[in-house]
């Protein structure tokens, strides 16, 4: 297992379709060593794999930050990318009914249903950026 | 750690056995659902069994990759048997709401076999 430090951070940039493998086997890793089970580690990667992806169909390419928060209790996914921007969010990710989406909306649907938080800001032209974090079940917590 | 989306595709008696051997991105996905329906058509077999037991991730675009192979191999007149899926796979699926159309999921490759005769002598 790999040893953690308290504060860490981790980058991959998402240009190409490996990139998503890339980002997701990263996110996987970092759970891994924070003390998350295999079943979330799995919420995790999958999360990282739909948010990625649409970085990179959506946004034309962006960037994943990693990091561990409150002292390695949690894990935070940051993609970001400068693309058009989502300028119907309402429509493809529904508040109301969150079983559901179309299209991007089933991604971020599903993406958000898997994590414990998850935030999505979105400006035309400006692009797009989710934050999403899972926290270890309290009795991993040290 | 290098993946690069391999993929065999193996003649089982009257059966066709598919197995991503690692991690697919997805052209690696498209480029493995024509392969494998080309092969369906051209061998003639009347059912397909695809392994998934080596798929770490099925997001939404592989679980509809899995899908559209399924329903197209199913209008070529095969059945599709799902084995070795992983369950905290199985677990993230149920929960982000994927389904993975006309397949039969079967824990492991005898269920599959014979689950696949049983379907062609009933014929």
């Amino acid at each position: 297992m790999i040893r953690l430090s308290d504060e860490e951070f981790v980058e991959v940039e998402i240009q190409e379709d490996f990139d998503i493998i890339k980002a997701r086997a990263r996110a996987r890793v970092l759970a891994e060593a924070l003390g998350f089970g295999i079943v979330d580690q799995t919420r995790i990667a999958t999360a990282v794999s739909e948010i990625a992806r649409n970085a990179l169909i959506h946004g034309g390419g962006g960037k994943m930050t990693l990091r561990t928060v409150k002292h390695k209790k949690g894990l935070e996914i940051v993609i970001v990318d400068q693309g058009p921007g989502i300028p119907n969010l309402d429509r493809v990710m529904p508040e109301s009914y969150p079983r559901r989406g179309v299209g991007l909306g089933l991604g971020l649907a599903g993406a958000r249903r898997l994590m414990d938080d998850f935030y999505i800001e979105s400006k035309p032209g400006v692009g797009t950026k989710v934050t999403m974090r899972k926290w270890l079940p309290s009795e991993v917590r040290r | 750690m290098e993946e690069r989306g391999r993929a065999s595709i193996l003649k089982i008696e009257d059966f066709l056995l598919a197995t991503p051997e690692e991690a697919m991105h997805d052209l690696a996905a498209i480029q493995f659902k024509d392969d494998l329906l080309g092969r369906v058509k051209e061998a003639k077999v009347n059912g397909l069994i695809l392994d998934l037991g080596r798929i770490d991730v099925v997001d939404s675009f592989m679980g509809r990759t899995i899908g559209e192979i399924a329903n197209s191999a199913a209008l070529l007149g095969a059945e599709v048997v799902v084995i070795g899926l992983r369950p905290e796979v199985a677990i993230t699926m149920v929960e982000m709401g994927i389904s993975l159309g006309q397949v039969h999921p079967l824990l492991n490759l005898d269920l599959a076999l014979e689950f696949l005769r049983n379907r062609s002598r009933g014929e």
